[in-house]
């Protein structure tokens, strides 16, 4: 770590010097020639994306009327019964918070380890968590049966309780998304002060706000950084928190196969996994539609088909950790929820996760020549959907398995909850889309920054990992 | 949690803004507590008026007391009434939802005239004066014509009301009273008739009781009374300082009833009377019969004993019924050997309803044992000892048409099946006209289509029910009576312990629909009428007739109006010493009294009086009759095959053959508050209806695990359950509690379409069943072959 | 007042359902649902698994013929004295009183169902669509108990306004509340006395015996919620 730091603060020292003798980040029109692609996607739309907008916007509408049915009839009008009380709603929440960890997580840790990768893919990332955390919270409102009372669970100047898991919730997820959107947007401003230089009226005058008067000095640089550095520490533990306490929200009831501690860590494995499959979508759809196939190259997505089968690996470690340890105890509530998962009318959804969270992943990334763009998306879409399919069998099974109810439900949902799901998809992605729209969606300063400076420092930096010819200097140093 | 006065306020504010829904509904608004110990500022709820009436339930035919609560002129809640003997404040769903009756969205608004065709629903309202006009009318044609004995009554009311339309048709010449209901409630059943003699009814003594053998569920699920059989099944469970009761129920399926045994021996459908008398037969062998009641009580015993030795082995019996030979002899020792022990059967009538022999059977095993009118066995209880109304008025006419012979083959009083069969052709002339009286006959005769044939050759039907039910919907003429919550009415029954007891039915509101007391209605046609009946039922109202009947019990000064419960122990040293109520004071003192109160009832049984227990011809236990229909010589008579019966008869061969195309056997079997109510669907008791098989609001099937399998059938299932006399539609349940080879079906009315409050289940399993009638004019019920196939 | 010293004095409400004399007639069913103002279920409803039901008869099929044992058994809410529902709900809409019972707010209730899915007994019930009566029936509420909105939660009160009203009586009458007085619709409804009520914390009361006695058991005793509703099973 002290070695670490040493370097980053050289390189700092570095950076700021090299700026002083080749003032590069003035925001002047020079050398932008190189990345224009980057810049392309936001400075010029064809109707490709007004027509795919359009059908997002169509299938959102459609969302948006489901939930205004639901609105105006009630949560009748979903599929949702006694014992069943939540389904495609709380599986969409926990889903969708998942597909959250992509971002902000990865991106954070790769910039703690000085992942030089990183550089092309960190934006994309992030966005993904800014944008599907609204949604995710959304699904929690969506679900609530008194939406008009929202303001009850504030605490303090209303009812509000610590006690609950659901409070915890609220403060994680609010932290996070007010953390997540903070580190998105401190790499934006370099970008944004470029864009301001390049654009006029109504989109200059807003990024010539969003800017926060960039000029790309080197003491903006330093203090940028710094910030950047402090909440890429700080949003660590709070991402890593989100997860585990949306899995409290079931471990810390006494139903079967929910009230188990594996849930916290089993759940924070399951977003990374999901997020990262998620990515690696979002990734290759940018790299065909905008043509930056220079950017997000195969290696990217190489490193991160490694990324994803190791959390495949991990996921399934923690499956069998949970199952094995279920099985074995043999009581009989918890039983029932894993036999109907196993071989009852959950089965098909089990086995189907199986399929798609590990047996495909692992078939496809462990093999170093599959490890392409085609081959981690072909692993990534049977994760998403295996991950959807898993949040659902934690859901539901334990619910249609009460230790004492009286009937034996059988939920499906309507097509109330399924449209509200397509629209919550299709709206995220629209919002997706229209972020590429404002902002590029590859970091320009960091890919520059990366060329210029990095990749000197990062062969100093390798320099200072191997034996020294002077002694005496190591020693100083240590 | 704890709410300071300025939070309670708050959130009762949120609550006034949440309340629209309350106010919409006419409900106050939410007063619901905020914090259970928030102290209460003011008492709330001032202002409003509250009465509480007393009243007999009049949902089934039970006679729970119960008190009503009325706010503001609604009535917002109906419980039992505590003092009353028969539930002494419980009360079961039937009456507890009985508010919905009164407010019921299905009721009829007043009197219909059918408008399209039979069946169709469709009817055009009109006007009393019209209705009752035409009745009259109709009536005194048919009369004039010399044809009024081809009028016929269906009643199920009981009491006064009961003795109006039987005065109706003796003034107007008629010999056709049928009894509409589905309970032998206030009379013997007919196996009991023909061993006893007696015509009123018989109770079990169920909380003296020490060993309670009961043959079907009829004893508890379905019976008569529900809460007081419920509450003497409890009361000898553990409210007594004597032995818990040992409780053995033999049926093909786990009942509710089976639950709560100590023993359930599944017995293969039908073959009851054979157990009963394999019972007989180890008893006997082993000289554990009771030789004072069989020698000085019963006569034809030895001609009995002949056949039971003979025939009766265990081993043939355990290879006829399914039970073990060990089983048999254990449970005959432990019958024979506990005392107080007592036999119950099923006494219910229409479908599913126990063969007359096997029934005759089981009631002679409580002869055997000598548990035939003693303490913990069956008892006989007395009549309400009312005053007689004044001789009824008849002229010629009405003289030659009542001397008719009556609808029942054999001269006794009639029921539905013998006016089905006699409609079917038995009969040597048509109806022509049908009052339907405090009863649903097609409900009662199980639905099906040939009822429903028989029904429609009846060429005009008026039904005074309240509410549009599967007769009334078939009828030419509706004149709807009030629902039992808006009328007067006496409700004569007894305890389990064989004490009469009369409990008033009163008004508790003024009616709310344009309905009229039955009673009334039927004294006004016979006014119509004119001639002896126009002056048979001279009575302004029916009060006036029950204060005229109700003055015989002031004057007997007979028995105590109800009081607490605590005067039991105290009732008991009086009845023994020959115990008087002398001071009723006035009538009307006694008149209000019973208002205040719910009613009367006489705590005290003389178990010396076998005169009026044992009134066959013989004046002893006719062990003849039943050793008759065993005889295999006599028996060969066509009158004893009934098909599923499983006496020693030729029957067996049809038999095989129905096996063969409908492998189940079908058991039918009553639900609690499901079977003969009389209070219109109320979505309460539909809710709950089957939830012990977890089953809603549908009718269903039950197979045992082995028979779903084998047909590919699980939970749930459409399937259609065929009989060779009709179909249903139903879901399956795999109940592990049943007899392999056997479809378990719930009884109950089928539903009605159009209903805004409709029947838990489309059609009714009683529909699977047509009456069996035979040359020598008994009729009786098939216990049914089926066969199940995916809808 | 100090407040502990107050909470001493203060019953504890429990109910004892003894199922030797239980004969599973659902009264209880029907006589909660007409005195609470549960709107009438339908066909839909009860397909859908929605019906309300603050007591319901469960039923339970144990083995295999001819060795079957079938048990029913009414459960209406437990009122734990450790209740899960409390501890997980996020706006304090659920609340055990002084006295044990557990109440619903049904004005703060944001319907998240948070408190349903917790409860291991499943006695809690949501109100998925606007209640409704048909016609004339809604003249037949209860003006004593509230109508409760569409989206909130609700279960078993113990009744708790009887409680108020008999307190009221009481204090109108200068006297303290008599054992008995106060008796849920449930408890006073059944045919066969099956259901007991009191104060648990009265050595005196019948409640307190009948839960000690050797017959007593508790539903889901294991998971130490520490149910106030006790059951007596069948035999000697």
């Amino acid at each position: 770590m002290t070695t670490m730091t040493a370097d980053g603060l050289l390189t700092r020292e570095d950076a700021a010097q090299a700026a002083a003798e080749t003032p590069k980040h003035e925001g002047g029109a020079h050398s932008l020639t190189q990345d224009a692609a980057l810049l392309k996607p936001v400075l010029e739309t064809t109707w490709r994306f007004w027509a795919m907008a359009a059908v997002l916007l169509m299938i959102g509408a459609f969302g948006v009327y489901a939930y205004l049915f639901q609105f105006k009839y009630g949560l009748g009008v979903t599929g949702l019964n006694r014992p069943v009380y939540w389904g495609v709603y709380i599986t969409n929440f926990v889903f969708f918070i998942g597909i959250s960890h992509a971002g902000t997580l990865i991106s954070a840790i790769l910039r703690i380890a000085k992942a030089e990768w990183r550089r092309a893919i960190t934006r994309s990332a992030e966005v993904i968590t800014v944008m599907v955390i609204i949604f995710g919270v959304g699904s929690i409102l969506i679900d609530m049966g008194r939406p008009d009372r929202l303001l009850n669970i504030i605490p303090v100047i209303k009812f509000g309780r610590f006690q609950s898991p659901l409070l915890w919730d609220v403060c994680s997820v609010t932290c996070y998304l007010f953390g997540s959107t903070t580190y998105l947007f401190l790499p934006l401003i370099p970008d944004i002060a470029i864009l301001r230089d390049r654009t006029t009226g109504v989109r200059h005058a807003l990024y010539r706000t969003l800017a926060l008067g960039w000029k790309g000095s080197p003491r903006q640089h330093r203090i940028l950084e710094v910030l950047i550095s402090i909440m890429a520490v700080i949003v660590i533990p709070i991402a890593v928190s989100v997860h585990t306490v949306v899995s409290f929200v079931f471990a810390m009831t006494i139903q079967p196969m929910w009230h188990t501690a594996i849930f916290g860590p089993f759940f924070v494995c399951g977003a990374i996994f999901s997020g990262i499959a998620a990515l690696i979508l979002a990734m290759a759809l940018i790299r065909k539609v905008y043509h930056l196939e220079n950017y997000l190259k195969q290696i990217h997505f190489s490193y991160l088909g490694l990324l994803l089968l190791i959390m495949a690996l991990l996921w399934f470690y923690f499956m069998v950790c949970e199952y094995l340890v279920t099985f074995y105890g043999g009581e009989p509530a918890h039983m029932a929820v894993l036999w109907d998962k196993i071989r009852g009318p959950f089965a098909p959804a089990f086995w189907t996760m199986v399929v798609c969270c590990f047996v495909i992943p692992l078939t496809i990334l462990s093999n170093r020549k599959w490890r392409t763009v085609t081959g981690t998306v072909m692993a990534s879409i049977p994760v998403v959907i295996g991950m959807w399919l898993e949040r659902w069998t934690i859901v539901v099974p334990s619910l249609s398995n009460p230790r004492l109810a009286g009937t034996h439900a059988h939920y499906f949902p309507t097509w109330v909850e399924w449209g509200i799901f397509a629209g919550e998809s299709a709206l995220f992605i629209l919002a997706y889309m229209c972020f590429t729209k404002l902002f590029p969606i590859v970091s320009i300063w960091e890919i520059q920054e990366g060329r210029e400076l990095a990749v000197k420092e990062v062969s100093e930096r390798v320099h200072s990992y191997l034996p020294s010819d002077e002694p005496e200097r190591q020693e100083a140093a240590s | 949690m704890t709410l300071n006065r300025r939070e309670f306020l708050q959130v009762m504010e949120s609550a006034a803004a949440t309340a629209a829904v309350g106010s919409l509904i006419g409900c106050r608004t939410p007063d619901q507590p905020v914090d259970p110990d928030a102290p209460l500022a003011s008492p709330p709820r001032s202002g409003l008026k509250e009465t509480w009436l007393v009243s007999t339930c009049g949902a089934c035919p039970g006679g729970c007391g119960v008190r009503a609560r009325i706010v503001e002129e609604r009535l917002v809640g109906i419980s039992g009434n505590p003092l009353h003997p028969i539930n002494r404040g419980g009360l079961c769903p039937l009456g507890l939802a009985a508010a919905h009756t009164l407010y019921h969205p299905d009721r009829l608004r007043g009197p219909m005239r059918r408008a399209g065709a039979a069946g169709s629903g469709d009817f055009k309202s009109t006007t009393w004066a019209d209705g009752i006009g035409d009745v009259s009318k109709r009536l005194r044609d048919l009369r004039d014509r010399g044809l009024s004995h081809t009028v016929a009554i269906v009643d199920g009311s009981r009491g006064l009301e009961s003795q109006l339309a039987a005065r109706f048709l003796e003034s107007y010449g008629s010999p056709h009273h049928v009894d509409g209901r589905a309970w032998t409630d206030d009379r013997a059943p007919e196996a009991v008739r023909a061993l006893q003699g007696i015509s009123g009814p018989v109770s079990y003594d169920l909380e003296n009781a020490r060993f309670i053998l009961a043959f079907g569920s009829g004893w508890l699920d379905g019976a008569a009374s529900p809460v007081g059989a419920g509450r003497g099944y409890a009361l000898a469970r553990r409210a007594r300082k004597s032995k818990r009761v040992h409780v053995v129920q033999i049926e093909p399926r786990l009942s509710v009833g089976a639950a709560h045994a100590d023993e359930w021996i599944p017995i293969e459908p039908g073959t009851e009377g054979v157990l009963a008398l394999g019972f007989m037969h180890l008893i006997l062998r082993e000289g554990l019969e009771n030789r004072d009641f069989v020698d000085r009580w019963g006569t034809g015993f030895d001609a009995l004993r002949g056949i039971v030795l003979r025939d009766y082995h265990p081993e043939a019996v355990a290879e006829r019924t399914g039970i073990e030979v060990a089983t048999l002899i254990r449970v005959a020792r432990r019958f024979a050997s506990t005392r107080p022990a007592v036999a119950i059967g099923d006494d219910r009538v229409g479908p599913g309803a126990q063969a007359v022999e096997a029934r005759m059977a089981i009631h002679a095993l409580n002869a055997v044992v000598g548990a035939i009118n003693a303490p913990g066995g069956t008892l006989t209880p007395p009549p309400v000892p009312f005053a007689p109304l004044p001789a009824t008025p008849a002229d010629e006419a009405g003289k030659r048409g009542a001397a008719m012979p009556s609808l029942a083959g054999n001269g006794g009083a009639s029921g539905l099946a013998d006016l089905q069969s006699w409609i079917e052709g038995r009969g040597q002339y048509p109806i022509n006209l049908l009052i339907v009286l405090g009863a649903d006959p097609l409900a009662a005769l199980g639905g099906g289509d040939k009822a429903k044939a028989a029904l429609g050759r009846i060429p005009f039907i008026v039904s005074l029910s309240p509410f549009l039910d599967e007769t009334a919907r078939r009828a030419d003429l509706v004149l709807p009576d009030h629902t039992w919550l808006e009328r007067w009415q006496d409700d004569a029954t007894y305890t389990s312990g064989g004490y009469p007891v009369l409990g008033l039915r009163r008004p508790l509101l003024p009616p709310k629909q344009d309905t009229r007391h039955a009673g009334e209605t039927l004294a006004e046609i016979a006014r119509g009428v004119g001639g002896a009946t126009g002056g048979a039922l001279p009575w302004k109202d029916f009060p006036e007739v029950m204060k005229l009947a109700i003055a015989g019990i002031h004057q007997t000064g007979r028995g105590a109006i109800f009081d607490v419960s605590e005067a039991e122990p105290w009732v008991e040293t009086m009845e023994q010493s020959g115990w008087r109520a002398s001071d009723f004071g006035s009538f009307d003192r006694f008149w209000s009294k019973l208002e205040e109160r719910g009613g009367w009832w006489d705590p005290s049984y003389d178990f010396g009086e076998r005169g009026r227990v044992l009134r066959t011809p013989s004046g002893k236990f006719e062990f003849q009759q039943l050793a008759n229909a065993y005889d295999p010589a006599t028996a060969a008579r066509p009158s004893v095959v009934r098909v599923g019966d499983g006496t020693p008869t030729a029957s067996a061969d049809p038999e095989k053959r129905l096996h063969q195309e409908y492998p189940f056997r079908l058991h039918l079997y009553p639900l609690l508050a499901a079977y003969g109510d009389h209070a219109g669907p109320l979505p309460f008791v539909q809710d709950i209806l089957g939830k012990e098989m977890e089953q809603s609001w549908r009718l269903w099937v039950e197979l045992s695990p082995t028979d779903a399998d084998a047909l590919g059938l699980t939970d749930g299932t459409g399937v259609i359950v065929q009989s060779p006399d009709g179909e249903v539609e139903a879901r399956v349940k795999v109940y592990p509690g049943i007899r392999p080879g056997v479809a378990a079906m719930p009884l109950g009315p089928g539903g009605a379409p159009g209903q805004i409050c409709r029947r838990a289940m489309g059609a009714s399993a009683g529909s699977l069943v047509a009456l069996r009638k035979d040359p020598t004019g008994v009729s009786g019920w098939g216990a049914g072959w089926v066969r199940v196939r995916k809808a | 007042m100090n407040e502990t010293e107050h909470a001493k004095a203060r019953p504890r409400w429990g109910m004892v359902i003894d199922l030797d004399r239980c004969d599973a007639c659902q009264g209880c069913t029907t006589a909660c649902q007409t005195e609470n103002n549960i709107p009438p279920p339908t066909p839909q409803s009860a397909a859908q698994d929605r019906s309300i039901r603050w007591m319901e008869l469960l039923p339970n099929v144990e083995g295999e013929y001819p060795r079957v044992k079938l048990r029913l058994i009414p459960r209406p809410c437990m009122h734990c004295d450790k209740p899960p529902c409390i501890k997980v709900c996020p706006v304090g809409a659920t609340a055990i009183g002084a006295e044990g019972i557990i109440a619903q707010v049904y004005a703060r209730c944001i319907g998240c169902r948070y408190c349903t899915t917790a409860c291991p007994y499943t006695a809690r019930y949501f109100n998925w669509y606007p209640p409704r009566w048909p016609e004339q029936l809604s003249q037949s509420l209860n003006p004593d108990v509230s109508v409760r909105p569409r989206g909130v939660v609700e279960k078993c009160s113990f009744c708790h306004h009887r409680l108020q009203k008999a307190r009221d009586k009481a204090a109108a009458e200068k006297r303290e509340l008599r054992p008995g007085e106060y008796l849920p619709a449930c408890v006073e409804a059944c045919p066969t006395k099956a259901m007991f009520f009191g104060d648990l914390d009265d050595p005196r009361s019948e409640v307190a015996q009948l839960a000690r006695s050797p017959r007593s058991f508790r539903l889901l005793e294991d998971l130490g919620t520490e149910p106030k509703v006790f059951y007596l099973r069948e035999g000697e």
